[in-house]
């Protein structure tokens, strides 16, 4: 009896320690995700100045805005929005790929909100994020 | 008419007994036609002859004033004024803003006044015009004609912005002289604005210096301007002529003939077709050479459009196309059909040459045909026939036939960039369909290539020209030369014929992501004969173990081997690439099967490989390091 | 006594039973942790960020203010309430 309890516990530890691996790491090495990451490694040199002018800034949905285009002098200023739209297409598209990489599609959402702190927790200081109803700086 | 409404109390201050030095009338509202003031107060000093009158509020249709105050100076007259000046003045400071706007902007005004107030001109220096993201300094002189005026102003360094900063200007200087007469209840106009200097934002547009002019003569009647006569001249860019007819309430265009005759599409394509072009595939493009375009609009209808193209070339950053010597007559009409000729001398597209291509079709309102149209490519060339293209609700849809006669794969290889292969690739398909961005062919593509055939079917494409095209094929390989195959990719020798299928294969951004791939010796007899490099190299994209196996053994001493039969699969899916050969053994498969003697049989052990690690170890191999990178 | 055995027993293999299901009912709940880790992994790639580590202006959220080596998680590191901002 003791050994059938024993063989048991083996059993549950085994597989309770598999589904501890496999939820150890999301999928995110596929060609998609490493293109959208390339693609927005390279577009972070010119947002960057933005953001820390205050001239962009991060929302709460995982995304960037244009929070005050004026912190950007005339000549760049028709750049920004064509940025940011690039950005955000990228940045749907990132959480969209991530949960079809790992088989859950409906994922998405959550993926998206998990990025939005992130996102917010790893800002530089003096950068925007988007706060309640309005800005923060941090 | 002047009411005076509620009380008007009449204010006479007696300074001395004899006369009366100044008047103080008050009034709590005065309403005059559609103005409204309110605590009006006005004051006059027949001392020292000033008047000053002052309103607390004043309301004028949609704009509204409030703390005005108006001082009339004539001490000039009595050369008692302090400011030496020999002309009667005029001050004017008043908060103003639009009823709908929720801040008040500052105005100030100092004006001399002329001895004739009806016939001589008023100049006002010193103005300025102020608000939150607004400093408009400017000058303003105003001569007054019989029913209207000559007027002329002058900003001096302004700048503005909207609240978002999409409209905004620095440093603007620039000349506004503008012509008014009434006739009837007809306003009759003629302007002429000079922007000299200063930079504008006016999203998406940016100008970054000024030397533009435009001129406008017309006529405002009701809610409708006619515009007889204008013409925008941008620097460097073109002249733009143009007239018509437009509501101004509901915008309704009754009219509008313009003309361009030249334009700089040097100047004009970054300054006014790349803001427009976002994402488009044109948007980094650089573009040079002369345009010029027609257009004629007959209620709000596009009746007939024409545009040239003269010696254009068009150069994409990106490398994605090239087109050079452009020449184009586009005419185009809402009534009747019309024929439209392009020609390009060459270029590229996706780094594939292309040589002189004349493209003539009948373009029928929104619908496009053409018998034909050859591209040369290379060597040979693609046609495409019977093709035919629609534009529906904003989206293009078409359909053709392709054929592409022989084109040299030496040529092709050295184009994309590939080890030079030999052989050469016909294709035929007989139709492309594109619709709703994707392409899609029926039918198959044949390539004659190392001795054998490649077919390439279901092929699809998605956004071809985007930044993530998406690519679907299924393919298939038949008795190709392996000794060639593998002299070209250095891949160590191998004697004999290779079959491939390639089934469900899907490329994004032209790296495959998902595929059932399977390569195997060709059946039938020929020469199969296997080198020790190539050994190697087979054994090392299964696993490093069978490679160092091989180093370890005997078989080193040999040079070369038989095989019976060769394969290797790969199953792609989710990076993850899952392998097996011919057969399979306990714990592995058989890659190459060998006979004869010395006979050499490769076994595979990894079943999965992560696809970026199987391309790296291809890589190596290639490249001809002998040294492989074990992870 | 034998019987209680019996009895703990097959009370034992119903929570097993239930461990396992619920395991498996588990599994394809959103994996918060690990979505955590791949956002922290991206967004350094992205930033170009040292590994794990925030922004380099901003204040540290712990005394090591060295990097944190590649095998901690940034989302075991992390602290449960967000730092004050």
């Amino acid at each position: 009896m003791k050994k059938l309890l024993l063989s048991l516990f083996v059993i549950v530890s085994i597989l309770t320690a598999n589904w501890v691996a496999a939820a150890a790491d999301l999928e995110v090495n596929t060609p998609a995700i490493a293109a959208l990451k390339a693609s927005m490694q390279a577009r972070h040199g010119q947002l960057s100045p933005f953001y820390s002018a205050g001239a962009i800034g991060l929302t709460k949905d995982g995304m960037i805005a244009v929070k005050d285009a004026t912190a950007v002098p005339l000549s760049q200023r028709g750049s920004l929005s064509g940025l940011v739209s690039a950005e955000n297409a990228d940045r749907a598209n990132l959480y969209k790929e991530i949960a079809t990489a790992n088989g859950h599609a409906e994922w998405q959402g959550d993926i998206q909100n998990t990025f939005a702190g992130r996102w917010i927790d790893k800002a530089q200081s003096g950068w925007f994020y988007q706060s309640g109803g309005g800005w923060a700086k941090k | 008419m002047l009411r005076l409404a509620v009380f008007a109390s009449l204010l006479v201050l007696m300074q001395s007994a004899s006369a009366i030095s100044s008047l103080h009338i008050t009034a709590d509202s005065v309403t005059h036609d559609t103005a409204t003031a309110q605590q009006l107060e006005l004051m006059v000093d027949l001392a020292s002859t000033t008047v000053t009158a002052k309103a607390v509020h004043i309301q004028y249709q949609t704009i509204e004033a409030r703390n005005a105050n108006i001082l009339l100076d004539y001490r000039a007259l009595n050369n008692q004024n302090q400011h030496n000046q020999s002309q009667p003045s005029l001050t004017l400071n008043t908060d103003l803003k639009q009823n709908t706007d929720t801040s008040w902007a500052k105005t100030q005004m100092y004006c001399l006044l002329p001895k004739n107030l009806a016939t001589e001109s008023w100049d006002c220096s010193n103005g300025k015009f102020t608000a939150q993201r607004i400093n408009l300094p400017f000058s303003l002189s105003v001569l007054p004609q019989t029913k209207g005026f000559i007027a002329n102003i002058n900003l001096q360094n302004a700048n503005f912005s909207d609240e978002a900063g999409l409209h905004a200007a620095e440093k603007l200087n620039g000349h506004l002289t503008l012509v008014a007469k009434q006739e009837g209840d007809t306003l009759n106009f003629n302007s002429a604005l000079n922007w000299q200097t200063g930079e504008v934002f006016w999203q998406p547009l940016y100008f970054a210096n000024g030397g533009h002019e435009l001129q406008m003569q017309g006529n405002l009647k009701g809610d409708i301007i006619t515009l007889d006569n204008a013409t925008l001249k941008l620097d460097k860019v073109g002249d733009l002529n143009f007239s018509g007819k437009i509501n101004t309430k509901n915008y309704t265009l009754y009219k509008l003939d313009a003309d361009l005759p030249s334009l700089n599409l040097t100047e004009a394509y970054p300054l006014l077709f790349k803001p427009f072009l976002g994402k488009t595939m044109l948007n980094d493009a650089e573009l040079n050479g002369k345009a010029a375009l027609n257009i004629h609009v007959v209620d709000s209808q596009l009746k007939t459009f024409k545009i040239k193209l003269e010696d254009v070339n068009i150069d994409d950053k990106n490398h994605k196309f090239a087109f050079y010597n452009v020449n184009a007559d586009i005419p185009w009409s809402y009534d009747d059909a019309t024929k439209v000729s392009f020609s390009y001398n060459n270029g590229q597209l996706l780094n594939m040459p292309l040589g002189r291509t004349n493209i003539g079709a009948e373009v029928n309102r929104y619908s496009l045909v053409s018998p034909s149209i050859t591209l040369p490519i290379l060597d040979g060339t693609f046609k495409l026939s019977d093709i035919s293209a629609a534009r529906i609700n904003d989206n293009w849809y078409w359909h053709l036939r392709a054929e592409l006669t022989p084109v040299s794969m030496p040529d092709a290889s050295r184009a994309f960039k590939l080890p030079i292969m030999q052989g050469k690739a016909s294709a035929e398909i007989p139709l492309v369909t594109y619709s709703g961005g994707i392409l899609t062919t029926d039918g198959e593509i044949v390539l004659n290539v190392f001795d054998g055939k490649a077919t390439v079917t279901q092929l699809t494409l998605q956004n071809p020209l985007s930044d993530a095209p998406r690519l679907s094929a299924d393919m298939n390989l038949r008795n190709l030369d392996m000794g060639s195959l593998t002299r070209t990719f250095s891949f160590g020798a191998i004697e004999g014929k290779l079959d491939g299928d390639v089934q469900d294969l899907e490329m994004l951004n032209w790296k495959p992501i998902k595929m059932d791939a399977k390569l195997q010796s060709s059946d039938g007899k020929y020469l199969k004969k296997i080198s020790q490099r190539a050994v190697e190299n087979i054994s090392s994209l299964g696993g490093a173990g069978a490679a160092a196996a091989v180093q370890r053994s005997v078989l080193r001493f040999f040079n070369e081997f038989n095989y019976e039969k060769m394969g290797l699969s790969c199953i792609l899916r989710n990076n993850i690439c899952e392998m097996s050969g011919i057969e399979s053994t306990p714990g592995g498969y058989v890659i190459v099967k060998g006979s004869g003697i010395p006979a050499i049989t490769v076994l595979g052990y990894n079943k999965t490989v992560g696809w970026g690690e199987l391309v790296d170890r291809v890589k190596h191999v290639i490249d001809g390091n002998t040294k492989l990178i074990v992870k | 006594m034998k019987k209680s055995l019996k009895k703990s027993a097959v009370m034992l293999s119903i929570g097993t039973a239930a461990i396992l299901t619920a395991c498996v009912t588990i599994n394809i709940y959103f994996p918060a942790a690990a979505a955590e880790k791949a956002a922290d992994k991206i967004i350094d790639e992205v930033w170009q960020l040292k590994q794990g580590q925030q922004a380099p202006e901003s204040t540290p959220a712990d005394k090591t203010s060295e990097p944190k080596p590649a095998e901690t998680t940034p989302a075991e590191a992390k602290p449960t309430d967000t730092p004050a901002k």
